[in-house]
């Protein structure tokens, strides 16, 4: 289990995030959502250790260190993969730092996506792009996956047949933490939602908890945010009603 | 050690094709530059131009200049490039930061003792087409080693008995190649490194002195071993494991 307890983080004088209280224990895929500048982003390279924070974060109850840093894997719209190699030499340079690496499951997905083995990454399309960061988040043999923003630039069809995907290929101990503006989307791929709000944790709860009180993740997620449904239409009789 | 090597093939595999397509650049170059200059000149007794002025006037040392530049920018990309943040998964390999900085170190210097054979090797070919060319009655078999003596560039080349020379290019090697490692590891943490223009024209500078400059010599030689130590002190300093934590 991912725990977080107490964890803040500045940018010089703005805060990042503060306080955050956030456990996530194995075998769950947890939705990560929040506005934009909301602490999504930060939270997850917190976890990952990629900048300073207050606080603590624990992995099965140890700190995450170069020992256990491999059981976490990364998968961003920024892209971490090198765009001079081919995917074959990702697949043989990720192989020998990840001990856990699933060549089956990398060529499964390969073929499924239909991208080529031997062509600089840096030749894909942008959608292929994030497709191949995916796969190598995926074949890590990492217990948690964190994923930000995946699938920007992803046609829908395709966002849909990874989603298919992911969930058919997932093993039950693998915890995946899905950060995304795509709500609805994923709102059945998720079956835990975390809100976070201007740095904090505003909502926590379970799809099957919502679906039993009779609400859809969306209506939970406005509820949370206090949307107001009229804000379009009155904003809309503003700007065309008579003066 | 297997990690290891496979971060000194991912460092590999992502330039050598270009480097070595750039060496043949040079090369191609090169050449055709010299074979301009001679064939300007004229040929027979009339059109004689002498071997050191041939090399100056195809420009050489610029071409040389232009390479060390494109080949700095090339080999510095990997580990920080546009398009990819490549430090999310160099962070979390099963190697250190540092490790990686060394493995890069050896592979940029590697790639500056090829860019310097290359040129030697073809400076040589130049000179062995300058001979073919030439009227036999104006060269004799010590033109190329009178060339080497009286030409900065191609006495800065090949130093022969100057053990001054000699040891200010290998210093100077190491401290670009070192230097062009920390580079990307700088960049990593928001910061610039010594730009490589910078770095070439202290290289277009040594490449430029003339015999028996001992006092360049010494200056470049502590010039190059100081860069290297202070790139190898930040990552030394800064590069911690993977776990701790940079301020973006």
């Amino acid at each position: 289990m991912i725990q977080i307890r107490n964890v803040s983080k500045s940018y010089g004088r703005k805060r990042a995030l503060k306080d955050i209280n956030l456990s996530l224990p194995h075998g769950e895929i947890v939705g990560l959502f929040g506005e934009n500048g909301a602490g999504k982003t930060t939270l997850m390279k917190c976890i990952l250790g990629f900048v300073s924070y207050t606080g603590e974060i624990t992995l099965d109850s140890e700190p995450i260190t170069p020992k256990n840093i491999s059981r976490i894997s990364f998968a961003t719209s920024e892209h971490s993969f090198f765009p001079n190699l081919t995917a074959q030499a990702h697949k043989e340079f990720y192989s020998e730092h990840f001990p856990r690496f699933s060549e089956k499951r990398f060529r499964g997905l390969m073929d499924f996506f239909g991208l080529p083995m031997h062509e600089p990454i840096r030749g894909f399309s942008t959608g292929q792009k994030n497709q191949f960061e995916v796969i190598l988040s995926l074949c890590q043999g990492a217990d948690y996956i964190l994923m930000d923003e995946p699938f920007v630039g992803n046609d829908v069809f395709n966002r849909e047949d990874f989603y298919k995907v992911m969930m058919g290929i997932l093993e039950p101990t693998e915890t995946v933490l899905l950060s995304t503006h795509l709500i609805e989307e994923v709102s059945s791929l998720v079956g835990r939602a975390v809100l976070i709000r201007q740095g904090r944790i505003v909502g926590d709860v379970y799809v099957s908890e919502l679906e039993d009180s009779g609400r859809d993740l969306m209506s939970y997620i406005k509820e949370t945010y206090h949307y107001r449904a009229d804000r379009v239409s009155k904003a809309i009789d503003e700007l065309t009603g008579e003066e | 050690m297997k990690p290891h090597l496979s971060v000194l093939m991912l460092l590999a595999r992502s330039t050598i094709y270009k480097v070595l397509g750039l060496l043949l650049a040079l090369a191609l170059v090169e050449g055709a530059l010299f074979h301009l200059a001679l064939v300007s000149n004229g040929s027979g007794d009339s059109g004689f131009v002498s071997l050191e002025r041939a090399f100056a006037q195809s420009r050489i040392p610029i071409v040389f200049g232009v390479c060390f530049l494109v080949m700095t920018i090339l080999i510095e990309r990997t580990g920080h490039a546009p398009g990819s943040k490549q430090e999310y998964t160099l962070w979390r390999l099963s190697v250190s930061e540092r490790s990686v900085f060394a493995w890069q170190a050896l592979y940029n210097t590697s790639c500056y003792i090829m860019l310097w054979a290359a040129q030697l090797f073809v400076a040589l070919a130049l000179c062995r087409l300058y001979l073919l060319r030439t009227n036999p009655a104006f060269t004799s078999h010590q033109t190329v080693l009178l060339a080497f003596y009286r030409n900065n560039f191609l006495h800065s080349l090949l130093p022969l008995d100057e053990v001054s020379r000699w040891v200010s290019n290998v210093a100077v090697i190491i401290g670009v190649g070192v230097t062009s490692a920390s580079v990307p590891f700088e960049r990593r943490r928001g910061k610039a490194g010594v730009t490589a223009f910078v770095r070439a024209v202290l290289v277009l500078k040594l490449f430029n002195s003339g015999l028996g400059n001992l006092d360049v010599d010494i200056f470049l030689s502590l010039f190059g071993l100081a860069v290297a130590g202070v790139a190898v002190y930040r990552v030394w300093t800064q590069g911690k494991e993977v776990h701790v934590k940079y301020e973006n």
